[in-house]
């Protein structure tokens, strides 16, 4: 049996015959194993850079979707003397997430910047004070923007 | 037959090949469940958000005129009003804040906060306000008195802010166009108004005891103690009026044959009370005092609900049950003619310390006369 068996490898590596089957057989199997080990890592990169890109934008969008605030009032007054300079302004959390206040703009022009964190259901007050006075009687447009990007904003008027 | 399948060497390219296309067909298709998942995940956010929104857009609170009533001052330095509200949105609101500016004052002090709560200042209750529900009060308790403002003519904004964020404003005192002019069967005083038909003056006397009209008093014999009875209405629709014992019906006799002018005072009594002398009870402004109670606002097209009280006058002197005659003079049944003044004294609201004094120009009567 053994004796049969050496025999048989020995006719195998000195036969020529099917010598091109054998090499096409093993470059066919090389070139599909690097081919598809290519596509395998470049379809795993491109599937992950699309997941995390979506997977940011499902975040930030669902992030910026839960907040909603409100401005309760705008109250002019006159902190300082009487140059009517001061308009304080309440903003009430009514989403479902923290919110937090980057900028408030009167009449299109900034007069305030920073970060005021207000909690669910909380309210807070941002003061403010103008670069000028505010007229009795005028109508003021105040936007109050959060760092998500929402933006609350409306007309308020003066006191007589 | 598996020995044959291993043993051969074709087709392993296409196997493998089958292979990593069922590996990235998987992946594909693993990562657009995930995305469905996400998109799901997003989508039912942004329907919780868009439900917030709708039930925020649902909110409607109507104040109901005058806004605020039932004035009182519990304490020194502390005020409370109730803030009449109807919800007439499709959803239960609940009140976070109330704001209330003085529009008449730029400085810090013009604006004043009112939070949810239940003890210390400047906190209201029964800020929960079911759909459909009219005449809802919130009860206010704060440092600023709303009853002096108003009647000094201090214009404020009441803004109410709810918990989802909506906010509901309103100009107090809301402005109110004046009754039409024309011929009306009663008179108005301040808050007081007396109705003039055949019932809204009565008597009663010894002889007399079941309530009979005064206008013309036959068979009044010269002595005869007698007791007024006088239809009051409190046509203020926020607050009640306290009577003071110093409230009089004076009789001023005009003669024709002496024009004696003496005046006769009857001083009111307690309400309870029916005929002199027996059944005569004094009055006790403190413990015990007749309170006019407000009218209610009513709903367009509906007027205003009244109601009447009779305030009885029989004491000779404030604050007792001491029986009183009109002056007559002579003897026997004289005929007498008397012009009527009334004092009204009363505290406006009842509660409070604010005391008022009106002269009403009320009615004339006579006794004995034939006609």
């Amino acid at each position: 049996m053994m004796r049969r068996n050496r025999r048989t490898i020995q006719r195998f590596i000195i036969s020529r015959r099917a010598i091109s089957t054998l090499l096409a057989n093993v470059l066919v199997v090389t070139m599909v194993v690097a081919l598809g080990t290519t596509l395998f890592i470049w379809n795993t990169g491109v599937m992950g850079m699309y997941q995390g890109g979506a997977g940011v934008w499902f975040s930030t969008r669902s992030e910026m979707m839960k907040e909603r605030l409100a401005i309760e009032e705008v109250w002019f007054t006159n902190v300082a003397g009487q140059d009517h300079k001061n308009i304080t302004i309440y903003v009430r959390n009514v989403g479902a997430n923290e919110i937090k206040i980057a900028s408030v703009y009167v009449n299109g022009t900034q007069v305030w910047t920073g970060t005021k964190a207000v909690d669910i259901g909380q309210v807070d007050r941002i003061s403010l004070t103008l670069t000028s006075s505010w007229a009795p009687g005028c109508v003021t447009y105040i936007s109050v923007a959060t760092l998500r990007g929402n933006v609350v904003k409306g007309y308020w008027q003066a006191p007589l | 037959m598996l020995r044959r399948f291993a043993g051969r060497r074709k087709g392993i390219g296409t196997i493998l090949g089958a292979g990593y296309f069922i590996i990235i067909v998987l992946a594909i298709f693993n990562l657009i469940m995930w995305e469905f998942t996400q998109y799901d995940a997003y989508q039912q956010l942004v329907n919780q958000m868009n439900q917030l929104d709708q039930d925020r857009i649902s909110e409607n609170l109507q104040f109901l005129d005058p806004a605020l009533t039932d004035f009182e001052s519990p304490e020194s330095g502390k005020y409370s009003f109730s803030l009449a509200i109807r919800n007439a949105g499709g959803i239960t609101t609940n009140i976070a804040r109330i704001y209330f500016v003085n529009c008449s004052d730029t400085s810090p002090n013009s604006l004043t906060i009112i939070e949810k709560g239940t003890s210390g200042v400047n906190y209201f209750t029964n800020g929960f306000i079911n759909p459909g529900e009219d005449n809802h009060k919130i009860t206010v308790v704060t440092t600023l008195d709303m009853y002096t403002a108003s009647t000094r003519a201090e214009p404020f904004y009441i803004h109410v802010a709810t918990e989802r964020g909506r906010i509901f404003s309103s100009f107090y005192p809301i402005a109110q166009a004046l009754p039409p002019a024309g011929s009306v069967p009663y008179i108005d005083i301040g808050p007081l108004r007396f109705v003039f038909d055949y019932n809204s003056l009565n008597y009663t006397t010894i002889n007399q005891q079941t309530p009979a009209p005064a206008w013309r008093i036959p068979n009044l014999g010269t002595g005869t103690n007698i007791v007024f009875f006088v239809k009051v209405i409190d046509i203020d629709t926020t607050s009640d009026i306290k009577l003071l014992k110093y409230c009089v019906f004076d009789c001023i006799e005009m003669s024709a044959s002496g024009a004696s002018q003496k005046i006769s005072s009857f001083y009111i009594i307690d309400k309870n009370s029916k005929y002199p002398p027996s059944t005569l009870y004094a009055y006790d402004e403190t413990n015990n005092p007749q309170i006019l109670p407000h009218a209610t606002k009513g709903v367009p097209p509906y007027p205003d609900k009244l109601y009447p009280q009779i305030v009885i006058f029989g004491a000779s002197t404030w604050g007792t049950n001491q029986p009183k005659a009109l002056f007559t003079g002579g003897g026997g049944y004289p005929e007498y003619e008397y012009l009527v003044l009334m004092g009204f004294y009363y505290n406006f609201p009842a509660g409070s310390q604010y005391t008022y004094g009106v002269t009403v120009p009320f009615v004339a009567i006579r006794i004995n006369t034939a006609t």
